[in-house]
């Protein structure tokens, strides 16, 4: 179908109806309805009609009834009605009761009609425009109320911890005692820091512009081996990277690396404990233009239930894993500004297989 | 006079302050410690808590399933002769007044102890619960 403009116009008269259409046709997409239940039909599998128009006289029921009705049910539709009655009684009530946008005089003239769809299609637009901010306000409180709750959990939370060891340990005498307390204090400032520097992420990779150039995953690959290697061979897990780029690819190379080094600290964290043969498996390989980046580890596994909601804001898969909830939320926000994407599957007890898909820019 | 607590913690260092206080404070008590507070409910519900003249709950309310209150609204659930045996001290760091002040109410708890977890608030909690201190 065109990218005409939808219009609905309603009249109990059929050669009323044929003329319109005849008017209208090259111009707009024209829908006809000879009474409301037919016009009801067409909002129901219209649903981006942008004006109807209607005839205030017809049996059954009048145009500001039936725009009454349908103002709250299909509430986007510019509503226009028309009448050859010069009627003060049903102007007043169409625009109280029908909100209408415009009231056009019969027999019309095709210039009136015309531009009221072009002035009814840019309120339409202004309004639509209006939802979608909103809506998108909305989910900004939605995400303010979550870091409130956060900031007492995940900041508050592990302050308080250390302010309470250090509370007790003025009553430490043994070494080995205030040792162990420590070792729990260090953790929790380990917490801290890392609910730090992913919400340094959260807002940089939410504001920032991204800046694209060549990236070479063979080097990134290094970087990756470089910062994470030390870690894993002392923890023992096999971490293996496989890098397979015969062709460039061009992209923010500040995203790439958070994508992948949010994906290696999740395959690490949430490794089983006590388990001989951890490992780690990452294969990156950029073909037609398209990074493809499979990341497997032997870890505890997410069960499926939970798929849906791993890359929300704040949440958490397991209970007593060191997770900020943040982590993966940010990988799919990132994704979404590269036009990239993330499938998940995991066998509980087995471990994960996380699959991106990344095209180059 | 024998005592015996319900830790219900999900980070280590907090289960290490909370049980570390009793063991310094009280000396000999039961000590039973949980990550989440379905299985805590678990526990309880089942009897399992082993007999002891004085329950104490020390509840965390920030909890990933089901958080403190919700463990609260499930345990007025319980049939009297169970709760009875509890006393519920919250012990957050929780900002919500709101939310602290509804809590507060609740018939089991005895107390909101604001963190971070000393031993002087825990002394004052164990005072008002006419619990000696060591």
């Amino acid at each position: 179908m065109s990218d005409k403009l939808k219009i609905l116009y309603i009249d109990d008269e059929a050669d009323n109806l044929t003329g319109f259409k005849a008017t209208f046709r090259t111009e707009y997409r024209i829908l006809l309805a000879e009474n409301t239940t037919q016009a009801i039909e067409h909002l129901e599998k219209n649903p981006d009609i942008r004006v109807v128009f209607c005839d205030q006289r017809m049996p059954g029921k009048t145009g500001v009834e039936f725009f009454e009705e349908i103002r709250t049910v299909f509430p986007l539709p510019i509503r226009i009605l028309i009448t050859a009655y010069a009627d003060i009684e049903a102007v007043i009530s169409a625009i109280n009761r029908g909100n209408i946008f415009r009231y056009i005089r019969k027999p019309w003239i095709e210039q009136d009609i015309t531009s009221a769809i072009e002035e009814g299609n840019k309120f339409y637009l202004a309004n639509s425009m209006l939802q979608i901010k909103n809506q998108e306000l909305q989910l900004a409180y939605t995400e303010l109320d979550k870091f409130a709750y956060s900031v007492s959990h995940d900041l508050r939370g592990p302050l308080t911890g250390i302010l309470g060891a250090i509370d007790i340990a003025r009553e430490m005498n043994d070494m080995s005692e205030i040792k162990e307390l420590l070792m729990l204090m260090e953790k929790s400032v380990f917490k801290l820091e890392d609910y730090i520097s992913s919400m340094h992420d959260y807002y940089s990779s939410r504001r920032g512009e991204l800046k694209i150039v060549d990236i070479d995953f063979n080097q990134v690959a290094e970087e990756l081996k470089d910062v994470y290697g030390i870690y894993t061979s002392t923890n023992k897990i096999q971490f293996d990277i496989t890098v397979d780029q015969p062709e460039p690819f061009r992209s923010d190379e500040l995203v790439i690396k958070m994508i992948l080094n949010n994906m290696v600290t999740n395959a690490i964290k949430y490794q089983k404990k006590n388990f001989q043969g951890k490992s780690i498996d990452l294969r990156i390989s950029i073909y037609d233009a398209m990074a493809t980046i499979v990341i497997s580890d032997t870890g505890i596994g997410i069960p499926e239930s939970h798929f849906h909601e791993i890359f929300n804001l704040f949440s958490r898969a397991t209970s007593h894993r060191a997770g900020s909830g943040i982590g993966l939320y940010n990988v799919k926000g990132a994704l979404i500004k590269l036009g990239g994407n993330i499938e998940v599957s995991s066998v509980v007890g087995e471990g994960t297989v996380f699959k991106l898909t990344i095209p180059s820019k | 006079m024998r005592l015996s607590f319900i830790v219900v913690e999900n980070t280590e260092i907090d289960i290490y302050i909370a049980t570390e206080l009793i063991r310094r404070m009280i000396g000999e008590a039961d000590i039973e410690t949980f990550l989440t507070a379905d299985a805590a409910l678990n526990y309880i519900m089942l009897d399992k808590a082993p007999k002891a003249d004085r329950h104490i709950i020390m509840l965390d309310l920030m909890l990933p399933r089901m958080n403190g209150s919700s463990f609260i609204t499930l345990f007025e659930e319980l049939p009297d002769e169970i709760k009875d045996n509890y006393q519920i001290v919250i012990v957050t760091s929780s900002m919500n007044k709101a939310e602290l002040e509804r809590l507060s109410m609740r018939r089991n708890v005895e107390m909101i102890i604001e963190k971070p977890l000393t031993r002087d608030k825990f002394k004052s909690f164990l005072t008002q619960i006419n619990v000696d201190v060591n």
